[in-house]
């Protein structure tokens, strides 16, 4: 005979804790509002997000413009609203490659061990020591600036950050019987990386991977305000800002609405990073 | 202790290494002639072969990185294309600006995250917590180039404060310096509030309560220090972050510092600017990176220094 509490599940468990955390519920909550609002963003856009107005420029939020209108005249609810679906484009494409290289580089160091992993290791600790934005903007530099460039350097910065925790889990994971047991019947390499290992370092690369949505988000909107990233007309939120700013005088709604919607949505992938992680946290009751 | 400082001295030599290999590549990886883009707009044969001459760019791929490690180490970083000068006397102009903002931030964004990572955590789930945390945590999720907008503003066009942009009296450094503190103060914050939790946890807190010890004394004596070894750690690659981050606050209010000069370097297609402030950036992470490590060995007698 067994009682409820017992046979309950660790995926029940864990969903139980996320819920029972406020903040991580609410972030889930504008998480999907956001995401609604990315697959939805043609029916949901009053206007045309592209479509100027000169003779109702930097006009300030009314009934009619809502967030009011950007310096060309563009309704700034329709760019934001459409914004939504371009950041969280670049936030999950290049976490997802930077997920895939990075899980991989670290995989192999973790489990063969050894000169590869002193290499790689090495390698990964000093890339680690510039910080995320110096490197995404050297290879913008590199590159040339456009929104698949930034993509690709917020990707290849986020890189190391991947390699080097998942190395560490498989330092772990490797020497505990099961891998080694595994091995013992004489499973391949890659079966013992691909199935029996990372299944089961997949919690802590999840919780990274909401964390870095949230970074990435950050660093493409930064660049997209230098210039460097989203090109205009592209409702970008940071290069939205950027043209903004200009008009910070007359008009700083163009420069307020944006940038709130890059803390909302980031704010909500930090909740839901923080609460992931208290839940998937044995050591947390 | 003498010998973990210079092993760890020795360290910095091959990370400088690589990390001036990257930013020798970085040119090469560049489709064009490097002598043609170092040139600029307007390129006179004659440049260009003086400058083929001078950086070895007939030589093959390894001796070229020597001739620029040779240039770099004598000081020649080569001409700005878009002001004729030379790179090294234009860093020397804006690496001062760099300094001051990013050390005044790094202190700020110490003292206060330090500060209010104690005081929630001597009231835990208190509103005084709640309400810092929660700040906190919006903090972290702000882009610096936004709230340095907003606190433009505020301070600068509404309130008429401060002044909105440009160097010159301390009065400038205010807005860009709390600008770059909101991301670091933050994480500062809650690493020492869950630090502090766990120390104010263990055996020898209690023993020094049941000896009757003040509230002030327990915390400020015995847990503080032993609480923030993780937090330098923590410091550590958020100042990395902070000096990032100078890169746009700099553009934002239109500070001359490092960060300006290579966003300006890069729309302007400067290279020699570009390699010059990377190579600075590289220079300055090195070295902060040794101060944190020297720093944690410092606090944390557990560390041997074999």
């Amino acid at each position: 005979m067994t009682w409820g509490v017992e046979t309950m599940s660790q995926q029940k468990l864990i969903y139980l804790k996320f819920r029972r955390n406020r903040l991580a519920v609410l972030g889930a909550i504008l998480l999907v509002f956001f995401v609604f609002c990315a697959i939805f963003a043609d029916y949901l856009a009053p206007y045309d997000p592209f479509q100027s107005d000169l003779m109702n420029n930097l006009a300030p939020p009314s009934s009619e413009h809502i967030l009011g209108t950007d310096e060309l005249g563009r309704d700034l609810l329709s760019r934001v609203i459409h914004g939504a679906r371009i950041s969280l484009h670049l936030g999950v494409i290049s976490v997802g490659t930077a997920f895939v290289f990075g899980v991989f580089v670290g995989a192999v160091a973790g489990y063969y061990g050894g000169l590869i992993d002193q290499i790689v290791m090495r390698a990964v600790d000093i890339v680690l020591s510039f910080p995320t934005m110096l490197l995404a903007i050297m290879i913008v530099a590199v590159l040339g600036p456009g929104l698949t460039n930034a993509m690709i350097a917020v990707g290849v910065s986020l890189i190391p950050e991947y390699a080097r925790l998942t190395r560490s889990t498989f330092l772990y994971l490797r020497e505990l019987d099961f891998v080694q047991a595994a091995r013992m019947v004489g499973a391949s390499d890659p079966r013992v990386i691909f199935r029996h290992i990372l299944p089961n370092s997949i919690a802590p690369l999840i919780v990274q991977s909401t964390l870095n949505i949230a970074t990435a988000i950050l660093s493409a909107a930064a660049l997209g305000f230098l210039g460097l990233g989203a090109q205009p007309p592209l409702p970008e939120w940071g290069a939205m800002l950027s043209k903004g700013r200009v008009y910070l005088m007359v008009a700083p709604h163009v420069t307020l609405y944006p940038g709130l919607a890059i803390v909302l949505s980031v704010l909500s992938l930090n909740m839901i990073g923080d609460g992931l992680r208290d839940a998937l946290d044995p050591r947390m009751t | 202790m003498l010998r973990y400082v210079l092993r760890r001295i020795l360290m910095t030599i091959p990370t400088i290494l690589i990390a001036s290999a990257i930013v020798f590549l970085m040119l090469r990886f560049i489709p064009g002639d490097p002598a043609v883009l170092m040139a600029g707009e307007d390129p006179n044969p004659e440049v260009i072969l003086a400058l083929r001459r001078q950086w070895g760019l007939e030589e093959p791929l390894p001796v070229q990185y020597f001739v620029f490690l040779r240039n770099v180490v004598q000081g020649n970083l080569g001409i700005s294309i878009r002001s004729g000068l030379p790179v090294l006397y234009e860093i020397s102009l804006r690496l001062p600006h760099t300094m001051i903002l990013s050390l005044v931030a790094m202190v700020l964004s110490t003292a206060l995250g330090i500060l209010v990572g104690i005081v929630s955590s001597t009231r835990p789930y208190s509103l005084v917590d709640n309400a810092s945390m929660f700040f906190a945590l919006i903090g972290v999720s702000a882009p610096a180039f936004w709230t340095g907008l907003m606190l433009m503003w505020l301070f600068a066009v509404k309130l008429g404060w401060l002044p909105a942009v440009g160097v010159g009296t301390p009065a400038h450094l205010v807005l860009p310096s709390v600008a770059l503190t909101g991301f670091t103060t933050p994480v500062l914050a809650r690493q020492t509030r869950s630090s502090m939790l766990e120390v104010l946890r263990q055996d020898f807190i209690r023993t020094a309560r049941s000896k009757g010890l003040s509230e002030r004394a327990i915390v400020y004596g015995h847990a503080v220090r032993n609480a923030l070894i993780p937090v330098i750690t923590v410091a550590g690659i958020s100042f990395g972050r902070l000096l990032g981050g100078s890169i746009v606050t700099e553009t934002v209010f239109a500070y001359p510092g490092i960060g300006k000069m290579l966003i300006d370097g890069i729309f302007a297609r400067d290279y020699p600017m570009i390699q010059g402030a990377v190579l600075v950036y590289a220079l300055i992470f090195t070295f902060l990176n040794l101060f944190v490590d020297m720093t944690y060995a410092y606090v944390d007698p557990r560390i041997h220094y074999e």
